[in-house]
């Protein structure tokens, strides 16, 4: 029986039915290596371009490959488009493309599929002549039969056939060709799009996957009785479209940054897959070290001598830097470390998002060691925030750590065009010569700053030590000189604090609920602030940038609330399970801090669930949050 | 010629002559007696010798006593973690490569908890001079068995004597790939000392020498025999070797040994009944890491262009 | 205009130096243009924060940490700003300014010094924002920026940025010992001789650390952009020697010059400034270089070590004069 046949025979009328809706979320899931991902990155690209709001986040299995045909192994591409913006990666999706009905129900099974999803699942497996794997199929389909799922059989194999002999290839081109048909998407730029994805391919390479993306378009076509219409808006500014690793990357070069070391480490590889690419035509040098300690010392061995470098890495890379970050907050070499997070501890959830390493970056580092920690919320501010980080590391000579995680490096979301500007870059290293008698840590007494000749400049020589040291850099032998170093190497920081503008409320400045957050998890919050808002729950929220130091005014702003509570990807108890008091819960990291910075009793709502906060998950926290707090303060 | 008429003076900072005193700093804090001294004078020779720049030349250490080495010289110098100088010192020439880099390193310092730096360091080849002060003990931190000391030496880590038989710091350099210079001496001979280490700071590579040290305090007597006895030593001697004509008389165990041989190199580095110094490997054509990986130099404006290009492929 | 094909090509594999120079100059006018555009303060600090500190950083209070440097008095900006006029002209200007035309005037060596002077405007720009940086510029002590700066008050950091020439010149006129004072750091001259020429005019400018060479076709220099030294290379035409002496080749002076060919005839006529025997004088001199010593000076170190004292006196001063090309 053929797919049309089938939609005849549920009785649905055979006319196309136009459904115009705000937003869609759309998943394209298969066994690894079926190029899904390819298809949506193209598919998300298109709907930017022409003017939708989009984010866009991979699935990744946990192994690298593996076996075809298990739920456990989807892999694949989530798309949220919308007319307006698109701030994370919401909480359902409403229509899959699959290639296989086990990743389907793999994604059935996590929960990731609204119960009227519509279905595009690949058939032949229908037919296949291997018993188990025609069981496998009825099995799945009659477990799947029992939601409101709408499933429509395509013949995607059978299909390709017709244009590349080798199945497993070019389903993916099939796949977006039917998503361009559904949603009316440009032909012309989709092409454009598989152009540019393929520009390292031969001609007949593009030709091919334009004639089944054409293809896929034609069967829909022929075949479908819906199209879905998300009504777009032009963008009124010029964007860009990147994942928040590509947008790091580019950041570090916009910063002017010329050294990068780092050790390759899920999922903050990919930052220096971009930079191995590029970075040497910008007069840089990607360092591949030979551990992560190697890429912490190589990266402040170069900022000892010139400009600010940073090193990239991950939670087990960050444990294995924490010795030399000491020793450039101790000799006051500027370093920018970037932490994409990823679940912990140990080798934890390599490829899966999580918050865990706050307070690693902020206190990690035995002795006291006061230093900068700061968290881009989004792509965008991935961008910007290495730019700022290289400012503040090189204005207060001090370690700089970007928390940002793996919800931000695979997603990919279109931001404004950065206009780049002279004034981020580096500037030229000064190799003039240093006046008599100056001596390298002669620390301001008031702000603790200071600054140090680099190696070249005549009359400049001292020797940095890790040691305590006095103003001219001489192992210190008297405890006043650490009790007065110390202090000065704190003091800056407070300096930092000083410059810092009180961080944004999202919503009323007063309520019932305050909802604090910090790093990924800025967009679900704020969506999930907006629906608890328009049930006419008084919840605000307000998203932390700097960690270290902590933004001014918190104290003042938790206090014209009934309750403040972070909400965070990392682990705390939830009150009520076995054994948990007030006493011993442990709460999320931020929570932590900021009890103990403003002694506000702050909750937390937490989780750990792999994946990124989905905004149903955290409005449903709002609303047991808010229980009982009704205090009516309209 | 001189229809110009500039009255700019002839800046005289490349035409500066360094004395002795333009590079020594303090007291050296190492106790009397202590092959370190001697490091240290041999390396104020080679700066007075070759006229280095005082402000572009770069001592980098570890952690121990011989770490302390920069603090005692009027260069630049950068005494960081145990154990982690080598990449220090490859930030420092990757980010500068006009510097003069020299890293001091001790025993337990390089071949323990640096030792993948080590390896690293040497495949690498970068221009820099390595000098590994093995006093086959850990010195600062009073007398724990190192990988270099001798197998039944009592230490205060192994009170009934070391178990193993010490590492060779030789042949593993050796044995590593891309190794291009490798060469041992003894601090109480100066004039081989010397000879070494201005070898290899004229190498053009990733120069490692491995000094014996005597260390009065916690191996006394390790050396008493070789010191007092030449014929305990043996000199690997070339013409394209290091042989410092002063001691021909004292040292006349002479093996030749081409140091562009490395299987020979490697066998005469394993441990022997006599201690062998010289020059053991020299490769000067050897892939150099820092050579490669140098980018070209780009003005800001060149930067901004090209990051113009980057977002284009990224705009929509 | 370079029309002839050999400057041209000389020129092309002269790009890597050229580039070096450029770059070098281009860095010193970025300089001077920063200098000229800083204006400490929060609109600066502002931009320089971007975009991820707005709302966040307030610029006037991270400027007070910030400013650093101070701003430039009037002298200052006016010096500048000359500066940067004389580095855009230089900048701007073609490969050309590379070229320096002799033909047969003579009088090669002035005509270089004169360029170099020229160029040298770069280095004393960068000399004189130093200057300006610490105050202590002044007009008079100083000199202006266009004065000009000649080759001999070059320091060695600027002679290893010395921009290369091509010069273009009669055979009759290539004197080598007034070249010799330009063989410094890192300058590069490729000359390019018309007509005949002494058979070995060059030769006496062979020195353990210059690259040094007579050949038919400036192809020949590819492998000049990694030599990091001096070189003086003669383009030739005529019947005259061709050789190479490349100090990387080896620490004898044997090893390091290859002689491809020499002329049939001896020189029996006075050519320019040089008389026959001169000219026969250089080629004797070529010969002798390119001779390895008939002692046999490896035997030294084979024995058990105990070498006559005068081989190794020998041995001493050949690893003493070849180490100016390990650098
Ligand atoms: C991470 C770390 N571990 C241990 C130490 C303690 N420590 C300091 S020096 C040293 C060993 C010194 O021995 P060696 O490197 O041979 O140098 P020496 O003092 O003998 O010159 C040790 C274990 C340290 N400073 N840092
Ligand atoms: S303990 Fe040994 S190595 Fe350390 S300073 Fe004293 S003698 Fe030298
Ligand atoms: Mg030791």
């Amino acid at each position: 029986m053929t797919a049309a046949a089938a939609l005849l025979e549920r009785d649905v009328p055979v006319a196309t039915r136009v459904l115009t809706l705000p937003e869609h979320t759309i998943e394209i899931v298969s066994d690894s290596g079926e190029g899904a991902q390819k298809c949506g990155q193209i598919f998300g690209a298109v709907c930017a371009k022409m003017g939708n709001g989009v984010w866009t986040v991979e699935i990744i299995p946990a192994e690298i490959q593996p076996p075809p045909r298990i739920a456990e192994g989807a892999s694949g591409i989530r798309i949220r488009f919308a007319t307006g913006p698109v701030t994370n990666w919401g909480d359902q999706t409403d229509l899959v493309v699959a290639f296989n009905e086990q990743v389907l129900v793999g994604r059935h099974l996590l929960g990731a599929l609204a119960s009227d999803a519509i279905i595009l699942l690949e058939n032949s497996w229908a037919s296949n002549p291997d018993p188990d794997i025609k069981a496998a199929w009825d099995q799945a389909l009659a477990e799947l039969s029992g939601y409101g799922y709408r499933i429509i059989e395509v013949p995607m194999e059978e299909q390709c056939l017709t244009v590349d002999d080798n199945p497993r290839k070019g389903k993916n081109m099939f796949a977006l060709g039917m998503l361009a048909y559904i949603y009316d998407r440009s032909l012309e730029r989709i092409e454009e799009q598989i152009a540019y994805a393929f520009r390292r391919k031969s001609e007949a390479v593009y030709a091919k996957n334009v004639a089944l993306m054409r293809l896929g378009y034609g069967w829909a076509a022929a075949n479908l009785d819906f199209r879905i219409e998300i009504p777009t808006t032009p963008p009124q500014q010029a964007l860009v479209v990147m994942n928040g690793n590509e947008a790091l990357g580019m950041g570090a070069l916009a910063s002017g940054m010329e050294l990068c070391a780092m050790y390759p480490i899920t999922p903050a590889t990919s930052v220096s897959h971009y930079l191995a690419e590029v970075f040497r035509k910008f007069g840089g040098i990607l360092h591949q070290a030979e551990d992560e300690i190697a890429a912490a010392g190589v990266a402040i061995g170069a900022s000892y001598a010139g400009k600010v470098a940073f090193t990239i890495t991950s939670g087990p890379g960050l444990a294995l830097k924490t010795e030399f970050i000491g020793l450039a907050v101790m000799a006051e070499t500027p370093l920018v470390v970037i932490d994409v997070q990823r679940g912990g501890p140990s080798t934890g959830l390599p490829t899966k998002v999580e918050q865990s390493d706050l307070l690693a970056a902020l206190v990690g580092q035995p002795g006291d060691a006061p230093h900068v920690v700061m968290a881009p919320a989004t792509i965008e501010e991935c961008f910007h925030s290495v730019v700022t980080a290289r400012q503040i590391a090189e204005t207060f000579h001090t370690v700089v750590v970007i928390l940002s995680d793996a919800n931000l490096s695979t997603g990919v979301q279109p931001f404004p065009r950065p206009q780049l500007r002279k004034e981020w870059l580096a500037p030229e290293l000064d190799l003039s010569p240093v006046e008599e008698g100056r001596r390298p840590y002669e620390w301001d007494p008031r702000m603790g700053t200071s600054t140090r000749p680099v190696p070249g400049q005549p009359g400049g020589m001292y020797t940095l030590t890790g040691l305590s040291h006095d103003e001219a850099s001489k192992v210190a032998y008297d405890a006043g000189i650490h009790q007065h170093s110390t202090t000065m190497r704190s003091r800056k920081i407070a300096v930092l604090q000083q410059t810092l503008l009180r961080p944004a409320i999202y919503g009323d400045h007063e309520g019932d609920l305050l909802v604090v957050g910090w790093g990924s998890t800025k967009g679900a919050i704020e969506e999930a602030i907006d629906r608890a808002r328009a049930e006419g729950l008084h919840a605000s929220s307000t998203h932390l940038t700097f960690l270290s130091p902590l933004q001014p005014g918190l104290k003042e702003i938790f206090s014209r609330f009934r309750k403040v509570m972070t909400v965070e990807i990392n682990y705390s108890d939830p009150p009520g399970e076995p054994f948990i008091t007030e006493e011993n819960r442990r709460r999320g990291q931020l929570a932590m801090l900021l009890r103990a910075q403003t002694l506000c009793d702050v909750d937390c709502w937490t989780r750990v669930p792999g994946e990124p906060l989905r905004p149903g998950l955290i409005h449903a926290a709002i609303r047991d949050a808010t229980i009982g707090l009704a205090g009516g303060r309209a | 010629m001189t229809s110009h008429c500039a009255i700019l003076p002839i800046f005289d900072d490349d035409e500066r002559e360094f004395a002795l005193n333009d590079y020594e700093a303090g007291m050296p804090r190492w106790c009397p007696g202590c092959g370190d001294h001697s490091v240290l004078t041999a390396v104020e020779k080679l700066l007075v010798a070759e006229q280095l720049k005082p402000e572009q030349t770069v001592f980098v250490s570890g952690i121990g006593c011989s770490s302390r080495f920069p603090h005692y010289l009027k260069t630049y110098g950068f005494h960081g973690l145990h154990g982690r100088a080598l990449p220090v010192a490859t930030g420092v020439k990757l980010h500068r490569p006009e510097l003069e880099v020299f890293v001091v390193m001790g025993d337990g310092d390089c071949c323990s908890i640096g030792a993948a730096h080590w390896i690293h360091a040497t495949r690498y080849n970068m221009k820099m001079v390595a000098l590994l002060l093995d006093n086959s003990i850990y010195g600062l931190t009073k007398k724990q068995t190192s990988p270099t000391t001798p197998q039944g030496f009592k230490t205060n880590t192994q009170p009934f004597g070391t178990p193993l038989p010490p590492l060779n710091p030789l042949t593993t350099t050796l044995g590593t790939t891309n190794v291009s210079f490798v060469a041992q001496t003894a601090e109480w001979i100066p004039a081989h000392l010397y000879a070494t280490i201005r070898a290899a700071y004229r190498h053009p590579g990733f120069a490692f020498v491995r000094i014996l040290q005597r260390c009065p305090m916690y191996t006394e007597g390790l050396y008493n025999e070789t010191v007092k006895n030449p014929g305990m030593v043996e000199l690997l001697v070339h013409d394209d070797g290091v042989v410092p004509p002063e001691i021909d008389k004292i040292y006349t165990n002479r093996i030749t040994h081409d140091p562009s041989d490395l299987d020979s190199a490697r066998r005469l580095a394993e441990y022997s009944d006599r201690i062998r110094l010289g020059l053991f490997y020299r490769n000067e054509n050897r892939a150099r890491y820092d050579l490669l990986v140098r980018p070209p130099k780009v003005t800001s404006s060149e930067r901004i262009a090209l990051l113009n290009e980057e977002l284009d492929h990224y705009a929509i | 205009m370079p029309s002839d094909e050999r400057v041209v090509s000389a020129l092309s594999a002269l790009r890597p130096a050229i580039g070096r120079y450029r770059v070098a100059a281009s860095d010193t006018l970025e300089r001077a243009r920063a200098m000229l555009a800083f204006e400490p303060g929060p609109s600066r600090t502002r931009a320089a924060l971007g975009a991820f500190a707005d709302g966040r950083i307030d610029p006037e209070r991270f400027a007070l940490v910030s400013s650093g440097a101070d701003p430039l008095d009037v002298t200052g900006r006016e010096v500048v700003e000359h500066i940067v006029e004389l580095l855009e002209d230089i900048l701007g200007a073609s490969d050309d300014q590379f070229f320096v035309p002799v033909g047969q005037a003579g009088g090669a060596a002035e005509a270089i010094r004169a360029r170099l002077a020229g160029l040298g405007t770069a280095h004393t720009a960068a000399r004189i924002l130093d200057l300006v940086k610490r105050h202590s510029y002044d007009l008079l002590r100083h000199g202006s920026p266009s004065d000009g700066y000649p080759f001999e008050r070059w320091t060695a950091a600027e002679r290893a940025l010395a921009p290369p020439l091509v010069v273009r010149l009669d055979g009759s006129g290539l004197d080598a010992l007034e070249l010799a004072p330009l063989v410094d750091g890192c300058v590069r001259l490729v000359l390019i001789v018309d007509g005949p020429a002494a058979p070995a005019p060059l030769a006496r400018l062979v020195s353990p650390g210059a690259l040094i060479a007579q050949v038919d076709d400036a192809s020949l220099l590819a492998g000049l952009a990694e030599f990091d030294g001096p070189a003086v290379i003669a383009v030739m035409q005529g019947q005259e020697a061709r050789f190479v002496h490349d100090p990387r080749a080896g620490s004898a002076p044997w090893k390091r010059l290859r002689v491809d060919r020499m002329p049939t005839v001896p020189p029996r006529k006075t050519l320019g400034s040089r008389s026959a025997w001169q000219q026969r004088d250089d080629l004797a001199h070529l010969k002798a270089l390119v001779e390895p010593p008939s002692l046999a000076h490896s035997a030294a170190g084979a024995g058990n070590g105990h070498a006559d004292p005068t081989d190794r006196l020998t041995a001493w001063l050949i690893e003493q004069s070849g180490q100016a090309g390990v650098a």
